[in-house]
């Protein structure tokens, strides 16, 4: 099981590990994967061979759903390289995009407060917006340039924006719930 | 039988065939049913009286003999009390949860854990209850088919959560009926239609049952069927819009009613409603007794008007999982509606609406359910005659731990592929801390107090080391019935620490082995007899499939030494069959578990392996 912790991803599917991929690829494989392994095609055999199954079924959908998501396949790459993302917190983020943060933050709860559904709407679609222009250039970092420290930063930054549109959605549905 | 075959899409199987009585078994609020497939037709069983529907009512008489379905319901007048509808509302529930439920007729035992009522048998669990439905349909599934079955899918909403599963599973357990699967309703739904029109797309699935709704949206494609979201509420369902019925006629007539004749007119309201799906108006009426008889009209409309606010709540849910999908409704290919309730012309004018297109109704939507668990039933049991798919569902709910000031730390979120396992450290805060509590919860909230208790587990045995020098991985899985284990070990030093679960409305195994043992005939002796020859069998199944995988795979996975022990072991084990000793035969299949469980799972890295190197063969080719 301590395996699982450092386990690569990238092997479990056979792809390159780098993090530009091809979302239907890596899909096409995951599911051809989980056809054989699944426990459901072992359902009538023994205890054994369903418990076996069972783990290798989670396993390739932990892998899956890491590199599905640019933000934990980022952070995956970077950890394989032996970068932790986390500990790289020392190093200051740009002073425009704290700047930016705030200025979303604020937006976010004005809108939240005057149960403005349009402006909520518009700000998640600006957010989604900005992570894709991220996502693009984090592919440069990661995998042209390989600047492990400059795509941290980035990843980071990622992080930020990911609780944000959280906050965004969260606010959308407790406005509709309500 | 080669129970470790590892089996290769398109390869001819020639194995001589035997085939397994498999059943599906949608366990409903309202009523239950069971199907089964044979010569690769689905059909519905029926009773002696050609009914396919099962009414869920189980009444107990005073001698504790209990009835169930349609007779029940026809008695429930006179054995108000004893009479239990909709228990499925209760599976895995505590007395807190009996507020929202309305008034009920029944006594409620004051207690801990999961709910239990006075009846003439003494005081019973709803899973002692809803196994006596499930062995109704045990019987007539083995009259229909002629023989004992194997096993059976039992449907359950994909809102339930681990307490409501387990509870499922063990009402199955002492009806006698081993569960191959618990299929979520609306991926049952999805097979039953997706066979059907060999559609591919992306499919939203709206089930307004009885007493729960659910709402999942599935993608159909290269054979797999995939939950991507779902959300739904166990508390929301077609005896709502009875009670909004009961409510407005009570509150139009000024009558106060005894909680027995409430639910007497709540059948009337019940009839009112469905005749609503098929004419403009109705008169509700309810004989009081003495005086004029109250009587009521009620439009469609007004209907409609009355229960707007239900169908609403059932539409944010909707909208809520298809964000999680990542669609908007307009993007969904198709719309299908199960569950009587979902007949409402309110309802499905607002399925449309919100979705731009008409819904699905080709299949009866009080069968749908079960067909389609009937059609994965017989793919489990292992009669491949259709063409091989797969189901992959998620968990309904987010799973996480209560930390310090009743926070929830999300393990898994809701909505992730099942199964799944998840690995988290903890560590002591006081030096020498030998035990530590985790409550396990279900739930989107923040606050531990908010979501539902799953349950308490007390880890014991850990070495006494410095504060926050233990490292205790916690290890978290859902299988793919979506019911959750936990697991703990100390990392330092790898003592495996002692789980004490406590489950907050399950039952414990002791539990279910008493229940089984009451409802046994002759208790004692003979259960031990059935336990032991189970015992027996399993055993024997292990030593095939041990021998088939040696064959199979032995030489090239394993080295002489391992073969030989493995080898041992069988005879150890073919030894201690000729006895009868089950503490013996248990030993002897534990330690041959122990070596043919890494086996299997080199067996099963084989086999990726495998489809990785076939698939670049492909590639190279094509």
């Amino acid at each position: 099981m301590t395996a699982m912790v450092a386990s690569d991803y990238f092997a479990v599917f056979d792809v390159p590990p780098a993090f530009a991929q091809d979302p239907t690829e890596l899909e096409r494989r995951y599911l051809e994967m989980q056809t054989r392994v699944h426990p459901d095609r072992h359902a009538h055999q023994d205890a054994a061979q369903r418990r076996a199954a069972v783990e290798q079924a989670a396993r390739i959908n932990e892998a899956y759903r890491n590199l599905k998501d640019p933000l934990t396949r980022s952070t995956h790459l970077l950890a394989l390289r032996g970068v932790d993302v986390l500990s790289a917190g020392s190093i200051p983020l740009p002073a425009d995009f704290l700047f930016q943060q705030m200025s979303w933050h604020e937006d976010l709860e004005a809108a939240r407060k005057a149960g403005d559904q349009d402006r909520l709407t518009r700000l998640a679609e600006s957010l989604l917006a900005e992570r894709e222009r991220l996502v693009q250039a984090l592919i440069r970092t990661l995998d042209e340039e390989r600047d492990d420290n400059a795509a941290a930063q980035r990843v980071r930054q990622l992080m930020f924006l990911r609780r944000l549109i959280e906050q965004a959605q969260a606010a959308i549905e407790e406005w509709e719930f309500s | 039988m080669s129970l470790l075959q590892i089996l290769e899409p398109g390869a001819a199987t020639e194995e001589p065939v035997i085939r397994r009585l498999a059943v599906g078994i949608d366990l409903g609020t309202t009523h239950s049913l069971v199907a089964t497939l044979d010569n690769g037709q689905v059909r519905v069983l029926l009773n002696d009286a050609g009914e396919a529907l099962l009414p869920s009512v189980v009444g107990f008489q005073a001698d504790g003999r209990a009835q169930v379905g349609r007779a029940a319901r026809e008695a429930a007048i006179h054995n108000p009390g004893a009479t239990f509808h909709s228990i499925k509302r209760f599976m895995g529930r505590g007395t807190a949860d009996l507020a929202q439920a309305g008034p009920l007729p029944y006594q409620v035992v004051e207690g801990d854990g999961m709910i239990r009522f006075q009846t003439p048998r003494g005081p019973l669990s709803p899973v002692e209850i809803s196994a006596e439905i499930l062995k109704v349909l045990r019987v007539r599934a083995e009259a229909a088919l002629g023989g004992p079955l194997h096993g059976a899918v039992i449907t359950v909403p994909a809102y339930f959560d681990d307490g409501q599963r387990q509870a499922t599973r063990d009402a199955a357990r002492l009806a006698g009926i081993e569960v191959l699967r618990l299929l979520n309703e609306p991926t049952a739904a999805a097979v039953a239609y997706g066979l059907d029109k060999g559609s591919e797309g992306i499919f939203a699935i709206y089930d307004l049952g009885g007493g729960t709704f659910d709402l999942s949206i599935l993608r159909l494609r290269q054979g797999v069927f995939e939950v991507l979201a779902t959300a739904g509420n166990t508390a929301l369902g077609g005896d709502d819009f009875d009670r909004r019925l009961a409510d407005w006629f009570l509150a139009e007539t000024d009558l106060a009613l005894t909680p027995a004749a409430y639910s007497e007119l709540l059948a009337h309201a019940r009839r009112a409603k469905e005749a609503l799906s098929t004419v403009e108006a109705v008169e509700l009426a309810f004989d009081a007794g003495a005086g004029p008889r109250p009587a009521c009209r009620i439009t469609r409309e007004q209907f409609a008007t009355l229960t707007a606010d239900l169908v609403q709540k059932t539409l944010q849910l909707t909208r809520r999982a298809l964000r999680d999908a990542g669609f908007t409704p307009t993007e969904v290919d198709g719309v299908v509606l199960v569950g009587g309730a979902s007949r409402m012309p309110q309802v499905r004018a607002a399925v449309a609406e919100c979705f731009g297109k008409p819904p699905l109704i080709d299949l009866d939507p009080d069968q749908v359910v079960a067909l389609g668990a009937a059609i994965q039933a017989n793919v489990l049991a292992g009669n491949r005659d259709g063409e091989d798919w797969l189901l992959l569902d998620v968990i309904p709910l987010s799973l996480g731990i209560e930390t310090m000031g009743g926070l929830v730390e999300k393990i898994i979120p809701r909505n992730s592929t099942l199964p799944i396992a998840r690995a988290q450290d903890f560590t002591t805060f006081k030096d020498g801390q030998t035990a530590m509590g985790l409550h396990i919860v279900q739930g989107e909230r923040d606050l531990a107090a908010d979501c539902r208790s799953l349950a308490r587990f007390e880890l014991r045995g850990i070495p006494p080391l410095a504060a926050g020098a233990a490292r205790i991985q916690v290890l978290f899985q859902v299988d793919a019935d979506g019911l959750v284990s936990v697991s703990a070990t100390e990392e330092s030093t790898g003592t495996g620490a002692q789980v004490v679960v406590k489950p907050s409305y399950g039952l414990s195994d002791e539990d279910i082995t008493r229940m089984l043992a009451d409802s046994l005939a002759h208790a004692q002796d003979d259960a031990r007899a059935r336990i032991l020859a189970e015992q027996k069998v399993e055993a024997q199944r292990l030593i095939e499939a041990t021998r088939a995988a040696l064959n199979a795979d032995g030489a090239a996975l394993l080295n002489d030494a391992e073969i030989a022990a493995m080898l041992q072991a069988v005879q150890h084990l073919e030894d201690s069959l000729a006895g009868s000793d089950g503490e013996a035969i248990g030993l002897a299949k534990s330690a041959l578990d122990a070596l043919t469980d890494p086996f299997a799972a080199r067996r099963m890295d084989h086999n990726i392996r495998t489809a990785l190197a076939g698939r670049r063969v492909q590639e190279i080719g094509g």
